[in-house]
């Protein structure tokens, strides 16, 4: 699947807009993978208890995606956006 | 009382077009005073994040010309910060009125909106509220219970009914780091300039369409309103449509600042009176 992020995220991404995971069957699974590729995102990623911090919106093609939908099965066509609506500087 | 905060500076040559104070400078002296404000008066901006994860967003601005005044009229100019009210414990508003020892120059309104830093790395944020341990350090003159009136939508749909539109023009920007804050996040005080190049380049494009069109290259600029919803980041793709209307004696340039894709709504809406 493709993943991609934009805004405050990039810095820890080294500054790469769109990721391609293809060893993952969730979008929980990408996101692990992604985090073990970039590990400085995992902290800004979730939150201390393992959560998707509330300040992402993730859109599954374009679908908001709820934090309780993390579990959603994806293949190789499914695109990710990961969007970052404020930022507090 | 509602304290006052009073700061001079000098005249640069940046600062101004051949017609007026740049409406860019005007929020980027704003943005600073802004922040003196609230280090000498209230928090620093840094140890706001830093020590309660508050921090703040901005959400409109105004810009209102007064007297006409260009740089060679003085050698300097004042600005006062003055009427910071805190509304619902969650925006504050700021005046910033501008002058010289002979002349008022503008008046710029901010008002911003609190947010609760919910990640110090990114310094991504959720909406907040102000903790009532800050709010004790304000004057109960400075602490209001009301929202201020929505100044853009009502205009815009005066504009829009009884002017007549002129010409329509996109201009294509990229977001880099020169147009941003610390969390690479685009600053509010760059919407001045985004716009401005908007509106000349629609000028330029259409000037044979209507005399009037020209008002905005060769004319100083009256008034400026925008509301901000959305923040572009760094690398984002994003657009100025702009749309020129005139409306009795006076031309209108309505902005909005869109997305790299369609059927987004406006980032910003921004309407500049000449």
């Amino acid at each position: 699947m493709l993943i991609r992020l934009s805004g405050p995220l990039l810095r820890f991404m080294k500054y790469q807009k769109e990721h391609e995971i293809n060893e993952a069957q969730t979008v929980q699974r990408a996101l692990h993978v992604l985090t073990d590729r970039y590990p400085n995102l995992k902290s800004v990623l979730y939150d201390t208890t393992g959560n998707v911090r509330a300040t992402h919106r993730f859109f599954l093609n374009g679908t908001p995606l709820a934090s309780s939908g993390m579990d959603s099965q994806v293949g190789s066509s499914d695109c990710l956006d990961i969007l970052t609506p404020i930022a507090g500087g | 009382m509602p304290t006052q905060l009073r700061t001079e500076w000098a005249f640069d040559t940046s600062q101004f077009t051949p017609h007026q104070f740049q409406a860019r400078s005007l929020l980027s002296v704003s943005f600073n005073v802004m922040w003196n404000w609230m280090r000498t008066r209230f928090i620093s901006f840094r140890r706001s994040i830093q020590e309660h994860g508050l921090s703040w967003v901005i959400i409109r601005t105004e810009i209102e010309y007064h007297d006409r005044v260009t740089y060679f009229d003085a050698d300097g100019f004042e600005a006062v910060v003055e009427n910071v009210k805190l509304r619902r414990n969650r925006m504050l508003e700021f005046h910033v009125e501008f002058r010289t020892a002979e002349k008022r120059i503008a008046t710029v309104t901010v008002l911003l909106l609190a947010v609760k830093v919910v990640d110090h790395d990114s310094l991504s944020a959720l909406p907040g509220k102000v903790d009532h341990t800050l709010v004790e350090l304000l004057s109960s003159a400075e602490i209001h219970s009301t929202v201020p009136a929505r100044v853009v939508p009502s205009l815009l749909e005066k504009i829009q009914q009884y002017g007549t539109p002129v010409a329509e023009g996109l201009y294509p920007f990229t977001v880099h780091r020169h147009l941003c804050e610390v969390a690479d996040q685009w600053c509010f005080v760059e919407l001045a300039g985004l716009v401005g190049a908007g509106r000349e380049s629609l000028v330029t494009a259409h000037r044979s369409k209507d005399a009037d069109l020209l008002r905005g290259l060769s004319e100083p600029m009256k008034s400026l309103w925008a509301e901000l919803r959305h923040a572009y980041f760094l690398f984002d793709e994003g657009r100025v449509k702009t749309t020129s209307y005139v409306f009795g004696e006076r031309v209108y340039f309505v902005h909005r600042l869109l997305g790299g894709q369609a059927n987004q709504e406006p980032y910003a809406t921004v309407i500049e009176e000449f």
